[in-house]
């Protein structure tokens, strides 16, 4: 439970007690206020009692005024009028009675006195008979009447003579007087008794009219009014005002309204100190410890009690948590950098192409990556137990002792320098090395960091790149080649087909040639048309037609050639010789210029068949060569080998190596120009293939072409 | 008797090669030593073939065949083209242009003959 809610519940606690006691304290208040109020009326009520008694005692005394009971008695029996006159008119005057009545001792109405000139007083106020009955017990008597002029008080008594005054003897008559309680007499009984009397009606409920009210201080007492048998006709109301209970009353009422003026103010003051002091600083605080920030109420902070200092110190707890904080956050990144940057480190270390090595002064391998053991062969903890000077062949230790005291101790670093290594099967490969030194706090020299390039490759790449700009070199100079031959072959071909021309015409024109001449003609017709062959061997050398690839197996291409061949030979001096097809059944494909591939072909036989005199054979073989990777193919990988061997003479060493040469012929002379060979080379290599040639003089000649294949 | 006319820069050869196809005395031989006349005779004479060299100073073959065959008059005439450039592109290009054969000089005269009879035997 918050402090707030406990601060409100006790105020809340506090304020009911308050309450309570105000309630507890005016029940008290209020109760003795009505005892002092009870206790009040109660002698008051004496008093009134004794005073009305007294106001009454009068008329009584005007009844039992026994001055005169004998002239009563006289009267009665005289009926001396004038007495009567003087005497009881005069008493009713002296006692402010309105009317008496005296009855004889037969119970009849002897004489009246009416002073108020009423006629109704006139009459009897009770019924004769009734007169028996009220003194039958005492001599006097006293009761009420209803009068038009209002309520009547009555008081009767016996007539005796003088000596008889205990009235125990037969008296002589009776007598009677009334009191008229009209508002003057009643006026005079509330000023002779200090109160407020008034006479009311017997009403239906039979409640009084007035009862008393303590907290008002009024006092309210009734006697009742009864007639001649007791039956009650009146109430008389006494009404007083206690001034005293009233204002005390007043004062407690003042009392408790102060009082609980008092509380509320009290309570307000004392809840907005609370709140102001307590609840709202120790709210602010724990906020602020909710929501995980410093105060930033300025009021709080400026307060010099306890709360002030509990924000400030609060505010400085937030603050150097901040701090701290912020200094995690910075560490964690650091870290976190760190860790990325050793990992980046670590996969650059492991991942680098090149190798890294680290070694102490004396050479010992204490560190390296992965590149490193890869292209030495060796596990690292072999490595760790080995010097690097072990895995340099011995006529580098000289030179690479003066690299690392000139450079490396001397200057820190020694640039790129080039050497060889040992890999653990004992292979030398060439390597590139860049070394640093590395230096403890001291600057002292602790060891070496080395990167170690792997040149293989790259040497391999430079010769590769020396081939291939040759061949870029050839493929420039054989374009040119080209171009010329397409210029010369255009100016040769014409002058040659005007002489074709020509000489057909002569041929045709001139019918009766002897043989000579025939054969004349003949010869120079044969010559034009070698020197369009050689112009055209000379256009495909120099300038080959454009490549349409097809995929085919090579047994077709190498059967297409032999056709041609068959057909070539089929009447010629070659056709005993035999053909032998070793042809392979691996299902594999070449993807070739059909043509062309043909052409190369066919030229190979057509020089295996010229180099066999008469008779012999010559083997045409494919099969798949997994090991026959053409040039430029980097791995090695299958690819089909098309081998023609036949058994003719066979070629001399020193021809053998310009048989690729343009222009040079075994056949000088003869048929040849020179370029078969050449041109059946740049085919194959056009295909991305690879020609030899194998011969023994007098075994024959062994041709091998190895093409890719796709499939 | 088919009019068969030969465009062709070279004089000799064209003189040669008119006597060698008339000796059968089958053909008619016209000879036209450029381009430009030869379109003008071929539009005037109406041959029923044409011998068409490519490299001609002036109009080039290919030139004339493309003239001859965008003209109303000759070009349902066919067109031999008869030259001693021998190359792939010339010929994929002399075969774009609709003509009926590329034969690369020197032909012998028989084989010449061979082929005008095969374009006469197709067109007839």
């Amino acid at each position: 439970m918050k402090v707030r809610i406990k601060l409100i519940l006790l105020l809340i606690f506090c304020m009911i007690s308050f309450v309570s006691l105000i309630a507890v304290h005016v029940n008290v208040m209020e109760g003795k206020l009505e005892a002092v109020f009870y206790q009040e009326e109660k002698t008051w009520l004496a008093s009134i009692d004794k005073q009305l008694s007294l106001v009454g005692e009068s008329l009584k005394e005007c009844v039992y005024d026994y001055a005169y009971w004998d002239e009563m008695v006289k009267f009665l029996s005289s009926g001396d009028k004038l007495w009567a006159q003087g005497s009881v008119n005069a008493s009713l005057q002296t006692y402010k009675a309105e009317a008496a009545w005296i009855f004889k001792k037969d119970l009849s109405l002897y004489y009246v006195a009416n002073v108020s000139g009423d006629g109704f007083f006139d009459k009897s106020p009770i019924p004769e008979g009734a007169i028996t009955e009220l003194f039958a017990v005492e001599r006097f008597c006293h009761f009420f009447i209803n009068t038009p002029k209002g309520i009547m008080e009555i008081r009767g008594a016996t007539i005796h003579t003088s000596p008889g005054d205990d009235k125990k003897a037969e008296p002589h008559g009776y007598f009677f007087a009334g009191r008229l309680w009209d508002e003057t007499y009643l006026s005079d009984i509330s000023i002779l008794t200090d109160t407020h009397v008034t006479v009311s009606q017997i009403t239906v409920s039979g409640s009084p009219e007035y009862v008393s009210d303590p907290k008002n201080g009024l006092i309210a007492s009734t006697r009742i009014l009864s007639n001649w048998n007791g039956v009650p006709i009146a109430r008389l109301n006494i009404l007083k005002f206690s001034a005293t209970i009233s204002d005390l009353i007043k004062l407690s009422g003042q009392m408790i309204f102060i009082l609980v003026a008092y509380s509320v103010v009290l309570f307000t003051v004392l809840w907005f100190c609370l709140a102001y002091w307590i609840s709202n600083p120790l709210w602010i605080i724990s906020r602020a410890f909710t929501d995980k920030r410093p105060v930033s109420e300025e009021g709080l902070l400026r307060q010099k009690d306890e709360f002030g200092e509990m924000a400030a110190m609060m505010n400085r707890f937030f603050a150097q948590r901040e701090r701290l904080v912020t200094e995690i956050s910075e560490h964690k990144r650091s870290v976190h950098a760190l860790r990325i940057s050793e990992e980046k480190y670590r996969d650059l270390y492991n991942s680098i192409l090149d190798g890294i090595v680290r070694v102490s002064m004396e050479g010992r391998i204490e560190e390296c990556n992965s590149a490193y053991r890869d292209m030495l062969g060796y596990a690292e903890e072999e490595l760790k137990r080995m010097t690097y000077i072990q895995l340099t062949p011995e006529k580098w230790h000289e030179l690479e002792a003066g690299i690392i005291a000139g450079q490396v101790i001397a200057k820190g670093h020694a640039a790129h320098y080039e050497k060889e290594y040992i890999r653990k099967d004992g292979t030398i490969f060439p390597i590139e090395v860049s070394t640093w030194l590395i230096r403890d706090e001291n600057k002292n020299p602790v060891g070496m960091w080395g990167i170690v390039r792997d040149m293989t490759d790259r040497k391999k790449a430079a010769e590769e790149l020396a081939v291939a700009h040759g061949q870029l070199v050839q493929s420039e100079k054989m374009a040119a080649l080209g171009r010329f031959a397409s210029g010369v072959a255009h100016e040769v071909k014409n002058p040659l087909a005007i002489l074709l021309g020509g000489l057909e015409y002569l041929n045709e024109r001139l019918t009766d040639m002897d043989k000579d001449v025939q054969e004349a003609f003949s010869r120079m017709k044969e010559a034009v048309l070698r020197a369009n062959t050689i112009v055209k061997d000379l256009l495909a050398f120099a300038r080959p037609s454009k490549m349409v690839y097809e995929k085919v197996h090579p047994n077709v291409v190498v059967s297409d050639a032999i056709g041609f061949i068959d057909l070539l030979r089929h009447k010629s001096s070659k056709a005993a010789i035999e053909i032998k097809r070793e042809l392979t059944q691996e299902d594999m494909l070449v993807e070739v210029d059909r043509n062309q591939i043909q052409q190369a072909l066919f030229n190979i036989l057509l020089n295996a068949i010229e180099a066999i005199p008469t008779s012999g054979s010559v083997t045409v073989r494919t099969r798949l060569d997994a090991a026959g990777s053409p040039p430029g193919s980097g791995a090695s990988r299958p690819a089909c080998l098309i081998e023609v061997r036949d058994t003719g003479g066979g070629i001399d060493k020193e021809d053998l190596a310009k048989l690729f040469e343009p222009f040079f012929t075994t056949k000088r002379g003869q048929k040849g120009t020179g370029l078969g060979l050449a041109i059946v080379k740049s085919i194959v290599e056009k295909h991305g293939g690879r020609i030899s040639i194998d011969s023994e003089v007098g075994l024959g000649t062994t041709v091998r072409i190895i093409l890719p294949i796709v499939k | 008797m088919k009019k068969i006319l030969i465009i062709d820069d070279e004089k000799d050869f064209g003189f040669f090669l008119k006597q060698n196809l008339e000796l059968g005395g089958k053909y008619s031989v016209m000879v036209a030593t450029n381009g430009k006349d030869g379109i003008a005779t071929a539009a005037r004479q109406r041959p029923d073939l044409i011998l068409l060299d490519v490299i001609m100073p002036q109009m080039s073959g290919f030139e004339v065949l493309r003239t001859l065959k965008e003209t109303q008059e000759t070009t349902s005439i066919p067109v031999i083209m008869l030259t001693a450039v021998d190359t792939h592109e010339a010929k994929e290009k002399a075969l774009g242009l609709y003509n009926e054969d590329y034969i690369v000089k020197p032909v012998a005269i028989s084989e010449l003959r061979a082929k005008i009879d095969g374009v006469f035997s197709r067109k007839f």
